[in-house]
């Protein structure tokens, strides 16, 4: 690890002014991959601004959305009465990322913000519509995730929240990798009462992606047997020494038909 | 005998243990490795100029450094033979490489530094140059091409004929059935909790203290004498508490002769600990083989004869350890008449890191080869698989038995112990519950392995164990063995053992192990031998306390030494019962010093043989090909069950091992030779939660080589794991129609079977 300096502002204002400073400044927000990253001297800061004290920790019912504060870890949204009420498949979500260290320590907003094509909430993010909201903008979630570890973020821009609709019915299902528990495949499928909306992580070569077959069959009927003659196309999924571009493939409609089953019955 | 818990685990669950770690002083320096980031290519230049100047850099060093000082090469340990008359190359490891480089992570450097962070700078501004080789040479390559040693153009280490090839084909021809299978085991490595770390402090006088974790302080200072020509006196060698070794922890590394070397010539303390990502690539690897098996049957379903052809894929530079599967290579016999057995072996060379013994060592591998062929025999010929080994089980009264290859059990009930197998695991009603998973779209298989394995050896080789017992003139006792605990337990054990003979509660021993101050000569830990001879010798030695205890009795209480009575901690002179000696007044009336001092030692005649039957239940989801554990029974015969909860320790944590690489460990290179399995994102190590609950059951059948009867546990575990888990995979897959799997059975490769997917 290089020797950085560890801010601590006291205000949003205050980081976002920190971090326009210089090119080497980063914000962490639970660091659970920034850490091991520096760790290994794979990255260089001067100054890492934590936002702990920015009051980026609530969870609130705001014009009908659920908001959820970007520095409100994994365990506290997988805990949250609100969040279970309003949102009970983002709180399930939440309870499976990682570990128990993990989710103590690993945030919402910088799973995000990292935008890990293996990482769970972008899936809940995109299927849900869910916005973004940062110091400069509200960003929508069809705009926000661009490429692997890239999204629409500027870089003197940091998630200050997410607001997330209320689907009428919602669940998420994982296959995890056996040996990192990330997502070799992720499917958040989401019904609201205009559409239907399916999205995939762990698989896409680019990232989270919607899946518009799945939501096209769906929409016709929400129910997993109209997914029994789908077939995903490989193109364009990953392959790599976990699974193969096919078997994932075939995983994004199996787990599809569970996240409907799941729904159902919650 | 005893079924207290253990008395280290207080200490070492609650943070209060001691490793090397907690020994090191603040005056030590940190030492930090430049190593080779490609597999294969030559060294250009290795410029330090700028890095020596940074602030904190005390020294580097480079192979010409150390060649100055005449030490440039591991010792060679290795024996490497050609029985296919092939040319003998021994290639030389160097401590650091200069030349060429022959696999990823090869030490080039070695910084020397205030801290850590000064020393990784000092790494960064190191310029090193290469010429990269196009690609890495693997197993499985043409080797036309290109192999990993020039002067060894067919890339063979070592070529082993074992057995009678010409009896097994004889006896394949007149074979009612012919069954050949293939065989994979795949690279793995230990995984040590604790990697692996050297501490040395060197003293003005010349004499350096080396502390690490290792499994076996002595055979390092021996290797450490012989790599830098030192008497004893010039090395002590201290294990603190160790954090798991498996094998890999048995030798002495290529960082480590770099430290004593660097602490020699400085006078300094220095200290080198591996990062995990440094474990996966610098730590030795183990089995990688493949080949393939083929059993003879008759039309009654006897054997007739099993051979396997090996290849061995041993990384880019050998040892002694390099062969391993030959040692072991009797366990193919399994517990079967069988009247020919046969292996050839070829070790070959790869641009990867050397393997080394790994937890059964061999073992797990012949088990598997064996086991594999019944499964395989049993569906050709439609027997069941239980009924097909109970054909063709050595009997309790053929025992002694000798195999027709090396190995020569002395004792085990075979039979028995498969019926309380499927007795416990309900064997006979296995198709109910495949029914019932078949509703939930779960496919069942059970597998069966007996397994038998060589403990206390290597076999064909008688070697002495010692242990120490001291009484102080404070009337303390301590027990200070040759075996080593890298955290079997033997800290609980070893009192338990000594009290037993000295009739005293053990809380009244002391335990010390792990300096070679202490003792001559120790075998550590390794080949499941720590109980049945280290416990043997701390016997030997208790009965010498005893005997020089009536000595001193009989002088003191004036009487024959026959008269002398010894019961729970008193010497009674039996003629006038109330004059007695306890041990303390034994000691404060010894003519020595600091008390009594006696070496105990054993010697086993013979190795033992302990056996038994894995019973392993799985089911898989149809849709995903993930693999669920339901249910694992083990029947274990290690002799005498001396101590109930370091057996069920050793034999759980051995079938974890077992089934974690039958179901994802696997160390991947691709084809440059980088390693892709290098960290806990790639590399699958399974968690408590991926196990089911594990019924293990000892069945004792007492060995006469020792005086406990224990014939060792380290390692059955293990061996009978590997073969019942993919036994229950295979099982699963065939009832569906579908070809085997390959080790490690992941999920995707599973459902690609169940799809037929190429």
């Amino acid at each position: 690890m290089y020797s950085f300096n560890y801010l601590k502002p006291g205000s949003i204002k205050e980081a976002e002014s920190l971090l326009s400073e210089s090119d080497d400044n980063k914000v962490i927000s639970g660091g659970m991959t920034l850490l091991p990253t520096l760790k290994q001297r794979l990255a260089r800061i001067d100054n890492l601004i934590g936002l702990e004290k920015c009051g980026l920790d609530k969870i609130i019912l705001r014009e009908g959305l659920l908001n959820i504060g970007a520095m409100v870890t994994h365990f506290d949204v997988s805990n949250s009465a609100l969040v279970k009420t309003e949102n009970p498949a983002i709180a399930q979500l939440a309870s499976h990322i990682g570990d128990r260290q993990v989710r103590n320590r690993g945030t919402i907003g910088g799973s995000l913000a990292n935008n890990d094509p293996s990482a769970c909430y972008p899936a809940a993010i995109l299927a849900m519509s869910g916005t973004i909201h940062t110091t400069k903008r509200d960003i929508k979630a069809e705009n926000f995730f661009v490429d692997l570890f890239e999204t629409a973020l500027e870089e003197d821009e940091i998630i200050t929240s997410v607001s997330l609709p209320k689907p009428e019915r919602a669940a998420y299902e994982k296959f995890p990798n056996p040996a990192s528990r990330y997502a070799i495949v992720g499917i958040f499928v989401a019904k609201f009462d205009s559409e239907v909306r399916v999205a995939v992580t762990g698989a896409g070569e680019e990232g989270v992606f919607r899946c518009q077959q799945i939501e096209t069959a769906l929409s016709a009927k929400f129910l997993p047997e109209s997914l029994s003659e789908i077939n995903i196309s490989a193109d364009g999924l990953m392959s790599d020494i976990h699974a193969e571009a096919d078997y994932r493939a075939h995983l994004i409609v199996e787990l599809a038909k569970r996240a409907v089953a799941k729904s159902i019955a919650r | 005998m005893l079924t207290m818990a253990r008395l280290e685990d207080h200490r070492l669950i609650t943070g209060k243990g001691k490793f090397t770690a907690n020994t090191k002083p603040s005056k030590a320096l940190v030492v930090k490795f430049l190593r080779t980031p490609i597999a294969r290519g030559n060294i250009l230049s290795i410029d330090i100029s700028t890095a020596k100047t940074l602030p904190g850099v005390v020294c580097i060093f480079t192979a010409e450094d150390m060649a100055s000082d005449g030490i440039t090469h591991m010792l060679d340990t290795s024996n490497p033979a050609r029985d296919d008359g092939g040319t003998i190359v021994k290639p030389r490891r160097p401590i650091l490489n200069s030349y060429e480089i022959k696999h990823l992570g090869e030490p080039v450097a070695m910084v020397i530094a205030e801290t850590t962070e000064q020393a990784d700078d000092a790494i960064e501004a190191i310029n090193f140059n290469y010429n990269d080789s196009d690609s890495a040479f693997l197993s499985g390559k043409d080797i036309d091409s290109q192999p990993v040693w020039p002067e060894a153009h067919d890339n063979c280490a070592s070529y082993h004929n074992v057995g009678d090839f010409s009896e097994v084909e004889k006896a394949e021809k007149i074979s009612a059935y012919l069954i050949t299978v293939p065989i994979h085991i795949s690279r793995i490595t230990a995984v040590a909790m604790e990697p692996r770390i050297a501490l040395c402090e060197t003293t003005k006088k010349g004499k350096s203290i080396f502390t690490t974790s290792t499994q076996n302080p002595f055979a390092l200072r021996a290797e450490i004498m012989q790599t830098f020509s030192l008497e004893t006196t010039d090395i002590q060698v201290i294990a603190p508490d160790v954090g798991g070794s498996f094998g890999m922890k048995g030798t002495l590394y290529r960082e480590d002769a770099a430290i004593i070397w660097a602490s020699r010539k400085l006078k300094r303390t220095l200290c080198w600990s591996a990062s995990r990502s440094e474990a996966f690539i610098s730590d030795e690897h183990a089995r990688a083989m493949h080949g393939q098996a083929r059993l003879g049957l008759d039309s009654k379903g006897k054997f007739t004869s099993f051979s396997v052809s090996l290849d061995i894929d041993i990384g880019a530079y050998i040892s002694k350890r390099s062969f391993s599967m030959l040692n072991n290579l009797g366990g193919i016999a399994g517990q079967y008449v069988i009247p020919c057995l046969a292996a050839e072996l070829r070790f070959s060379y790869s641009n990867t890191m050397p393997i080394s013994p790994y937890r059964g060592a061999g073992r797990p591998e012949a088990t598997f080869m064996i086991e594999s062929a019944i499964d395989q025999a049993a569906r050709v010929i439609g027997i069941d698989r239980a009924e097909l080994r109970a054909r063709n089980f050595i009997k309790p009264n053929m025992m002694p038995y000798q195999t027709s290859l090396m190995f020569n059990y002395d004792s085990g009930d075979f039979p028995a112990i498969l019926e309380e197998a499927l007795l416990l695991s309900d064997y006979h009603n296995f198709d109910k519950r495949r029914i019932e998973s078949q509703k939930r779209g779960r496919i069942r298989g059970i597998g069966i392995a007996t397994h038998i394995e060589v403990a206390g050896g290597p076999f064909g080789m008688r070697i002495k164990e010692l242990a120490r017992i001291k009484l102080s003139k404070q009337g303390n006792i301590t027990i200070a063995p040759g075996s080593m605990s890298v955290g079997q337990g033997l800290e609980t054990s070893f009192p338990a053992i000594v009290a037993d003979v000295l009739n005293i509660n053990a809380d009244m021993v002391h335990y010390v192990q792990g300096d070679t101050d202490y003792l001559p000569s120790g075998r550590g830990s390794g080949g499941s031998s720590a109980t049945i001879t280290g416990g043997s010798a701390a016997i030997n030695a208790s009965e010498k306390l005893i005997k020089a205890g009536n000595e001193i009795a009989a002088d003191v209480l004036k009487c024959d030494i026959s008269n002398i009575h010894y019961e729970k901690g008193n010497f009674y002179n039996q003629n006038n019962p109330n004059s007695s000696l306890d041990w303390s007044e034994i000691a404060q009336y010894s003519n020595q010093p600091d008390g009594i001092d006696i070496l105990g030692e054993f010697t086993p005649s013979a190795p033992t043989y302990p056996n038994g039957c894995h019973i392993c239940e799985v089911e898989i989801d149809r849709s995903t090909g993930k693999c669920f554990l339901q249910d694992y029974v083990a029947v274990e015969d290690v002799g005498t069950a001396l101590f109930p909860i370091l057996i069920e320790g050793q034999i759980l944590g051995g079938i974890v091992q077992g089934i974690s690489q039958a179901l994802g460990e696997s160390l991947i290179y691709d084809e440059t030779g980088q390693l892709s399995t290098g960290s806990f994102m790639d590399y699958q190590m399974p968690i408590a939660s991926d196990f089911p609950k594990f019924r293990i059951k000892t069945y004792p059948v007492k060995t006469k080589i020792n005086p406990l009867g224990a014939k060792g546990v380290g390692e059955s575990g293990t061996v009978g794991a590997l073969a019942a888990t993919l036994s229950a995979i295979q099982d699963a897959l065939k009832s569906e129609g579908s070809d085997a799997v390959e080790m490690p059975a992941t999920p995707n490769r599973i459902w690609k079977k169940l799809n037929n997917v190429k």
